[in-house]
C-alpha cells in the first residue's frame, strides 16, 4: 500500500518519455508513440493489484489492525485510510505552511482499480482507433498525463493537492478534445469545456479559501475534525459546503454547468470514453464523497446535492430522446447517470451513489467504446471525419456486420437500463432504495421516470443503429460528406492511412474493428456485467463493507418492491422503444409534430445554450465594453496622460536654461556656491557634513 | 610698521593692479604679460610669507611654463580680425564679483581671529602661544617656520607621499589626454584655418 | 607682521577678478588665464591659513604646491581641448561653442 504513488509517478513519467522521445516515427501505422504509455498504464495496473491485495490484508474492514507502524487516522467516512506519506512540506507564506499529504482508503483503491482498469484497455483501443494519426504521440502524452492527474486527485489526502490534481485533470481534458483542433468547432468545444470547468472550480477554491480561513489547514481530516467539534459556523459549513460542491457540479455537468459535456464529444472517442464519462466526470462525484462529512453536517447543502442531482438527471434524459448524433445521446446519458450519482449523495445514500460511480464506469466505458467502433465502421463508408457517421439514422442494419459491437453495446444498454442481473440493475436498485429509506419520495418518483427514459432512449439508439434496413446505403447514395469545413487542407490535418478518398467502402458497407479495437470491448463487458455482483444486499456486499460512511449499512435483503418497480420502469422503457423503433406501431415523428414547442425545446437543449450565449454577448461583454471605455477615457486620459504632458511642458520651459554658453554655466556654478555660503552663514552653529 | 609688512602690502597692490589689468585689457597678449606680472609677484608674496620653496616652484612653473603656454596658445590661436574682448553681459558678471567680494570680506572682518589657535600636525608639535596671542594675531618671524626646501621634501616624502603619488599619476594622466585631444588628424586639417597641422601626419 | 585677515582679503580679490575675468572674457584662452588667477589666489589663501593654524607643518605651504600642480595640469589639458575646438571650428570664440544650446 505504501507504493501506491508509483501509479501516478509511472504515467507522469510515461508522458514525459513520450513528449521527449516519441515524436512520431516509424511509418504511419507504426504504433510506437503509445509504448510508454500503454506500459506505464499496465504498470499501474499491477500497482493497483498489489495496492489492493495488501489492503484486503491489512485494511480494515477486511484486513487486521496496521502493523506497518503507519498510523490509521480517524478516517473521514468511517472507514479507514492508510498515509502514504504525511506532511510533505510544499512551501511557506507567512505564517501559514502548505503541505502535500497522500493517502490510500477503500474509496482511493476502488477509483485506482477502475481507473488503471479501464484506461489499460481504452489505451489498448486507441492505438487501433488513432493509428495513423498526425500526432499519435501527443495523443497517448496527454492520456498519460491524466492517468497521473487523476491517480493524484483520488491519492490526495489535502484539498489543496486534490485541487491540484483537479486542474491538471481539466486541462488535460481540454487537450485531448480539442485534439483536432484544426477545426473550429474542436477548439471551442475544448475552449467551452475548460471554460465551463472553470466557473465551478472558481466556487471550489473559494470553498476551500473559507475552510482554510476557518480552519486554519486544508487537511482533510483536521477539516472534518473541526467540524465534528462544532467550532466552524454552522453558516460557514453550509456556504463552503455549496462553494465545493460547484466544483462537482462543473466537473461532473451537472445543471446549470452541463453545457459542456455534450460538445466534448468533440474528441475522439477513447477520450470520450476514458476521460468524460468513466473518470474524469466521476471526479465530481468522488470529491462529493471525499468531502461528505462537509456536506453532511449541513441539511441545506444536502438538499442542494439531492436537487441539483435529480434535476440533472430528468433534464438530460429528456434531452437524449431526441438526439440524432450516437456520441451526443450517451454524452446526455452520462449526464444522466451523474445526476442519478449525486441524487444519490445528496438523499444519503453514500454507498449507493459510490457504487453507481463504479458500476457505470464500466458500461458506460463499454458504451462510448462500441460507439467509437460503429463510427469507425461508417467513416469507412462515409468518409474520414464525416459528420454523417455520427447519426444513428445513417446507420442501419450493423447487428449482422459487426457481431461483437452489436453484442456487446446490447449488454451495457441493459445494464445501463437496470435490467437484473447486470451490473447497473444492482446499484440503480440501492440508489431508489436510498432515496425511499430517507424518505424522499419526490426524488424516487422522478428517478423512476428517469429510468424508464433511460431505457426508451438507449434502445430506441439500438434499433435505429443496429436493426433494420441498410439505410447507410441510401444516405451515402444521396447525399454529400458534410465536413463542416470546406479547405483542402483540413484533409492534410487528418491525414489517415493513405486513403484520403470518401465513401471507399460503399459497397461492401460497415466492417467489424480490427482486434485491437474489439478485444478491449469484450473485456470491459465483463465488469459491466458482473460489477454489481459485488454489492447485493444482504448476500454478498464487501463493497458495501468497505465504502461507506458512518456506520456500516447492513442492509437485511433485497427491497422486493422497489427492485420490481425499477426493473419494471426498465422494461416499460424497452418496451416503447420496441414498439417505436423497431415494429413501428407507433409514429414518433407525428408525436414530434403534435407538440412542435417541446419537441423543439428538447432538440435544442432547452436553449440553454442560447442563454449562456445571450447573456455573455450582453451582460459580460457589456460589462467589458464599459470597463474598457472607463478605462481608456477616465483613468488614461487623465491620470497618465495629463501628468505626462505636464512633464513634456515642463521640460519645454526648461530647456531654455541650457544656453550652451559656457560662461553662463560658470555662473550658474558661482551662484550656487554662493548660496551655500550664505546658508552656511546663516547658521552658524549648525555642523554641515559633506559626506 | 615693520619692512615686511609695508613690502607686502605695496606687492599685494601690486599684484590686484596686474590681474585687474589680465582681465580688463583689450589685448590677448598685453593679458598674458600682465598674468606673467601677477604670478611673479604672488611669488613674491611667498617669498614674504616665509615659505621661499614655494615662490620658487610658482615662478619656476607658472611663470616659466604655464605663462609660456598660454602665449603659444594665444599664437596659434590667432583672430582673423580683431575680436571684442567681453560678453554682452560683462556687467552682470562685474557685478556678481563685487558682491561676491563684498560676501568673502565681510565673512573675514567679520571672524573672531583671536580665538583661532594653531594646532599640531602631522610633522611635529607646534609652539601653542594661544595665551600670548594679541588681539589681531601676527605671525612673528620666530613663530612660523621657515619651509625651505629640505623640510617640503621631508614632508612630501613622509606625511604627504600618497598625494605626492597621485599628483604624479594625474600629471601623467593630463600630459597623454593632451596629447590624445591635441592630435591632428585629418578631418580637421580641412577644417583649419590656415593653421599648418602637425607633422604627424593622420590618425595612427 | 601682517594680520592673517589681511591676507585673505587679498586672495579674496583676486579670486575675484578671477571669477570675473571667467564670466566676462569671450577669448577661451583668456577663460583660462582667469581660471589661472582663481587657482592662484586660492594657493595664497592657503598659505596664509598654514602660518596662521600650522605655523611648524607646513601643510597649507604642501598644499599650495599640489594647487599649482594640478592647475598647470589642467591648464595643459584646457589649451589642449581649445586647440582642438579651434581647429574644428577655426574660432577660439566661446559664444560659438554652442551646438547644446536648445
Amino acid at each position: 500500500m505504501d507504493y501506491a504513488w508509483l501509479a501516478p509517478v509511472l504515467c507522469a513519467g510515461a508522458f514525459l518519455l513520450n513528449v521527449l522521445f516519441s515524436r512520431q516515427r516509424g511509418g504511419r501505422r507504426s504504433l510506437f508513440g503509445g509504448f510508454f504509455a500503454v506500459g506505464a498504464i499496465l504498470g499501474c495496473c499491477l500497482v493497483f493489484l498489489s495496492v489492493f491485495s495488501d489492503a484486503l490484508a491489512n485494511l480494515a474492514p477486511f484486513g487486521g489492525g496496521e502493523s506497518h507502524g503507519a498510523t490509521t487516522p480517524a478516517s473521514k467516512n468511517g472507514s479507514a485510510a492508510h498515509l502514504l506519506f504525511d506532511k510533505v512540506p510544499w512551501f511557506t507564506v507567512g505564517d501559514y505552511k502548505l503541505w502535500l499529504t497522500m493517502s490510500v482508503d477503500w474509496l482511493s483503491i476502488m477509483m485506482l482499480g477502475v481507473v488503471s482498469f479501464l484506461a489499460s484497455l481504452i489505451q489498448i483501443y486507441g492505438l487501433g482507433y488513432m493509428m495513423g494519426d498526425n500526432r499519435f504521440w501527443w495523443f497517448f502524452s496527454v492520456m498519460s498525463l491524466f492517468c497521473a492527474a487523476m491517480f493524484t486527485l483520488v491519492l490526495a489526502y489535502d484539498f489543496l493537492f486534490l485541487y491540484m490534481a483537479w486542474e491538471l485533470v481539466g486541462l488535460c481534458s481540454f487537450l485531448l478534445i480539442g485534439f483536432w483542433h484544426e477545426e473550429r468547432d474542436n477548439a471551442e468545444a475544448a475552449k467551452k469545456a475548460f471554460i465551463t470547468t472553470r466557473i465551478g472550480d472558481v466556487g471550489f477554491f473559494i470553498g476551500l479559501a473559507v475552510l482554510f480561513l476557518n480552519t486554519g489547514t486544508f487537511r482533510m481530516d483536521e477539516i472534518f475534525a473541526e467540524i465534528e467539534r462544532g467550532r466552524v459556523d454552522p453558516t460557514i459549513v453550509t456556504v463552503a459546503g455549496i462553494l465545493v460542491f460547484m466544483g462537482a457540479v462543473g466537473k461532473s455537468g451537472q445543471v446549470p454547468l452541463h453545457v459542456w459535456l455534450p460538445d466534448a464529444m468533440a474528441g475522439p472517442t477513447p477520450v470520450s470514453a476514458l476521460v468524460h464519462s468513466a473518470t474524469m466526470v466521476a471526479a465530481g462525484v468522488f470529491l462529493v464523497a471525499r468531502a461528505y462529512p462537509l456536506f453532511a453536517a449541513s441539511d441545506v447543502t444536502m438538499a442542494v446535492i439531492a436537487t441539483v442531482g435529480t434535476i440533472t438527471a430528468i433534464f438530460a434524459a429528456t434531452i437524449a430522446l431526441t438526439q440524432r448524433e450516437i456520441k451526443k445521446i450517451l454524452a446526455y446519458s452520462t449526464v444522466s447517470q451523474l445526476g442519478y450519482m449525486i441524487a444519490a449523495l445528496g438523499v444519503g445514500a453514500y454507498t449507493a451513489g459510490i457504487f453507481h460511480l463504479f458500476t457505470h464506469a464500466f458500461f458506460k466505458a463499454l458504451l462510448f467504446l462500441c460507439a467509437g467502433s460503429m463510427i469507425h465502421a461508417m467513416e469507412g463508408v462515409y468518409g474520414h471525419h464525416d459528420k454523417r457517421a455520427n447519426d444513428i439514422f445513417n446507420m442501419g442494419g450493423l447487428r449482422k456486420r459487426m457481431p461483437i459491437t452489436f453484442w456487446t453495446f446490447l449488454i451495457a444498454a441493459l445494464s445501463l437500463a437496470g435490467i437484473p442481473p447486470l451490473a447497473g440493475f444492482w446499484s440503480k436498485d440501492e440508489i431508489l432504495v436510498g432515496a425511499a429509506e430517507t424518505g424522499n419520495w419526490l426524488v424516487l418518483g422522478v428517478l423512476l421516470v428517469t429510468a424508464f427514459l433511460t431505457a426508451f432512449y438507449m434502445f430506441r439508439a439500438i434499433y435505429v443503429a443496429f436493426f433494420g434496413a441498410d439505410r447507410w446505403r441510401i444516405v451515402a447514395a444521396t447525399t454529400t460528406s458534410s465536413h463542416e469545413i470546406q479547405p483542402a487542407d483540413v484533409h492534410e490535418a487528418f491525414p489517415k492511412t493513405g486513403d484520403a478518398h470518401a465513401g471507399h467502402g460503399a459497397h461492401d458497407g460497415p466492417r467489424e474493428s480490427p482486434w485491437l479495437m474489439a478485444l478491449p470491448l469484450v473485456l470491459i463487458a465483463i465488469p459491466a456485467i458482473a460489477a454489481g455482483w459485488l454489492n447485493i444486499p444482504g448476500v454478498y456486499a464487501p463493497f458495501g463493507e468497505a465504502i461507506h460512511f458512518g456506520d456500516a449499512h447492513h442492509a437485511t435483503g433485497i427491497n422486493w418492491p422497489l427492485a420490481i418497480a425499477g426493473t419494471l420502469a426498465g422494461l416499460l422503457g424497452i418496451g416503447l422503444a420496441t414498439i417505436t423503433y423497431w415494429r413501428p406501431l407507433i409514429d414518433p415523428s407525428a408525436i414530434a409534430s403534435q407538440a412542435p414547442p417541446a419537441y423543439n425545446a428538447l432538440l435544442n437543449k432547452y436553449y440553454v445554450d442560447e442563454a449562456y450565449q445571450w447573456i455573455i454577448d450582453r451582460i459580460v461583454l457589456g460589462l467589458a465594453g464599459l470597463a474598457a471605455t472607463f478605462d481608456r477615457k477616465v483613468i488614461n486620459d487623465n491620470v497618465i496622460d495629463r501628468p505626462s504632458s505636464w512633464t513634456v511642458a515642463a521640460g519645454d520651459k526648461l530647456r531654455y536654461l541650457e544656453t550652451g554658453r559656457v560662461y553662463h554655466y560658470a555662473f550658474a556654478f558661482i551662484v550656487g556656491i554662493g548660496m551655500i555660503g550664505v546658508v552656511m552663514a546663516a547658521f552658524p552653529n549648525v555642523q554641515f557634513s559633506f559626506w | 610698521m615693520d619692512l615686511g609688512a609695508v613690502a607686502f602690502y605695496v606687492v599685494a597692490t601690486a599684484t590686484v593692479v596686474a590681474s585687474l589689468g589680465v582681465v580688463l585689457t583689450r589685448s590677448a597678449v598685453y593679458s598674458a604679460l600682465l598674468l606673467i606680472a601677477s604670478l611673479a609677484l604672488t611669488g613674491f608674496v611667498y617669498l614674504l610669507m616665509l615659505s621661499d620653496f614655494l615662490a620658487l616652484v610658482q615662478i619656476l612653473v607658472y611663470v616659466g611654463t604655464v605663462s609660456i603656454l598660454l602665449l603659444f596658445a594665444l599664437m596659434l590661436t590667432r583672430p582673423r580680425e580683431l575680436q571684442v574682448m567681453n560678453h554682452r553681459g560683462w556687467p552682470l558678471a562685474a557685478g556678481g564679483s563685487v558682491v561676491a567680494l563684498v560676501a568673502l570680506v565681510w565673512t573675514t572682518v567679520g571672524t573672531n581671529w583671536a580665538a583661532l589657535t594653531p594646532r599640531v600636525t602631522a610633522t611635529g608639535p607646534t609652539v601653542s602661544t594661544s595665551s600670548s596671542v594679541s588681539s589681531s594675531a601676527r605671525f612673528a618671524a620666530e613663530e612660523v617656520r621657515r619651509f625651505g626646501p629640505e623640510e617640503i621634501g621631508t614632508a612630501l616624502f613622509t606625511v604627504w607621499a600618497v598625494p605626492f603619488e597621485i599628483a604624479s599619476v594625474v600629471l601623467l594622466i593630463a600630459l597623454i589626454g593632451s596629447l590624445l585631444i591635441a592630435r591632428a588628424t585629418d578631418l580637421e586639417d580641412e577644417a583649419a584655418t590656415g593653421t599648418v597641422a602637425g607633422a604627424e601626419g593622420g590618425s595612427a | 607682521m601682517v594680520p592673517t585677515e589681511h591676507v585673505l582679503v587679498f586672495s579674496a580679490i583676486l579670486f575675484c577678478i578671477g571669477m570675473y575675468g571667467v564670466m566676462a572674457r569671450r577669448n577661451g584662452v583668456l577663460v583660462l588665464m582667469a581660471i589661472e588667477l582663481m587657482l592662484n589666489a586660492v594657493a595664497v589663501n592657503l598659505v596664509a591659513f598654514s602660518n596662521r593654524i600650522d605655523p611648524q607643518g607646513g601643510s597649507g605651504i604642501i598644499f599650495a604646491i599640489f594647487v599649482i600642480t594640478i592647475a598647470a595640469a589642467e591648464l595643459g589639458l584646457g589649451l589642449a581641448i581649445v586647440l582642438r575646438v579651434y581647429r574644428m571650428r577655426g574660432s577660439v570664440n566661446v559664444d560659438e561653442a554652442d551646438l547644446m544650446r536648445w
